[in-house]
């Protein structure tokens, strides 16, 4: 039987400013500061964050991806308040040199197309969280939504995408999400996964933050 | 038995070994995993909030709430007892979250048995049974999901 549960999408730059709350507690431990998405690898790194309250900080902790039992409308929740008090030193996402920031990298078909530039990534909620889409500003200045899947290749200089790319495209999330659905069921193979390989040139290490700043 | 929070509110405290007034009901003091009531917040014109251990409850009666001794009435001990007697982790009117992270309305009442054992909680959204509660802090009430 073969039914499939619908997606739930949510854009990065919604879940800025959401409280974390910890199962084990029901405590508001720290808020959503910004979200890390590794380009290179197309996977959620997890959340930068900041501390609760009127003139709260930056934690230095990161939240990874993992340590997220799950992302709702109203809250990211975590298993206990503990993960994130126990390690206060953690260094910073991103402090070696090599990331570069995906926000408005330009985004091309492989005909040499420009359709937009990248406004922020698109979550998969669910343990673990996935990084699912893209979310696209068209030089029209519309919002449109992108498989991350589609990628070809990705540089610091741009995103290249395959020429049929418009089929995949969508102006809402709702039907963003049975676009991501057709297109893994399309590029399943027999491995069970979803093709990556298709010419990628090597990316260097790009991080980028989901979030609008 | 089962009373719920509201029906509790204002009901007199009386000591069992001397039969004076201790005050009267004005609120609980709920554990971390939001289902055992420890200490029950009593008040008494002129006094400062006071507190007695579920321990010493004889009695949870219709009319009056029988506590074993006076000497059980205490000052506020520690931070849970002080965050409850302030108003900030409270039952009532605190926020219901879901484990998926999904606002389900704020508590109306809660109702508790003779062992101080929270029964269930009422919302805005119906009935949820207690064993579904996961925690109570100061942000929310947590429950599991459906």
């Amino acid at each position: 039987m073969s039914v499939s549960t619908p997606l739930r999408l949510v854009r990065a730059a919604d879940l800025l400013g959401l409280p974390v709350v910890a199962l084990d507690s029901g405590e508001d431990v720290a808020e959503v500061r910004d979200v890390v998405y590794h380009a290179g690898d197309r996977r959620l790194v997890g959340f930068t964050l900041n501390k609760r309250g009127t003139f709260a900080g930056r934690l230095r902790h990161v939240l990874g991806a993992g340590q997220i039992a799950s992302i709702g409308r109203d809250a990211v929740m975590i298993e206990a308040q503990s993960i994130i008090e126990d390690r206060p030193d953690q260094a910073d996402v991103g402090s070696d040199g090599s990331d570069v920031s995906i926000m408005g990298l330009q985004v091309m078909t492989v005909d040499g197309t420009v359709i937009g530039s990248i406004a922020g990534v698109v979550l998969e909620t669910g343990s673990p969280a996935t990084v699912v889409g893209y979310e696209l500003e068209t030089p029209d200045r519309t919002t449109i939504f992108l498989p991350i899947d589609i990628q070809v290749a990705l540089s610091s200089d741009r995103l290249l995408v395959p020429e049929n790319t418009a089929a995949y495209v969508h102006q809402d999330l709702v039907g963003f999400g049975g676009a991501v659905a057709q297109y893994r069921e399309q590029t399943l193979g027999s491995t069970g996964s979803p093709d990556r390989s298709g010419g990628e040139l090597p990316p260097p290490s790009v991080d980028g933050q989901g979030g609008v700043r | 038995m089962s009373v719920t929070f509201s029906d509790a509110d204002a009901r007199t405290v009386v000591s069992g070994d001397t039969a004076e007034t201790l005050g009267e009901v004005r609120g609980f003091v709920v554990d971390r995993t939001g289902r055992q009531i420890e200490a029950v917040h009593i008040a008494k014109r002129g006094r400062r909030s006071e507190l007695v251990p579920w321990s010493a409850i004889t009695s949870f009666g219709d009319d009056a709430v029988v506590v074993s001794s006076a000497d059980q009435v205490h000052r506020v001990e520690d931070d849970r007892e002080l965050e409850a007697v302030r108003g900030h982790i409270t039952v009532r009117g605190s926020r219901v979250l879901d484990a998926d992270g999904f606002e389900r309305g704020e508590v109306r009442d809660a109702m508790f048995g003779a062992d101080g054992r929270l029964t269930g909680i009422l919302t805005d959204d119906g009935r949820i049974a207690a064993d579904r509660i996961l925690a109570l802090g100061s942000y929310a009430l947590v429950i599991r999901a459906n």
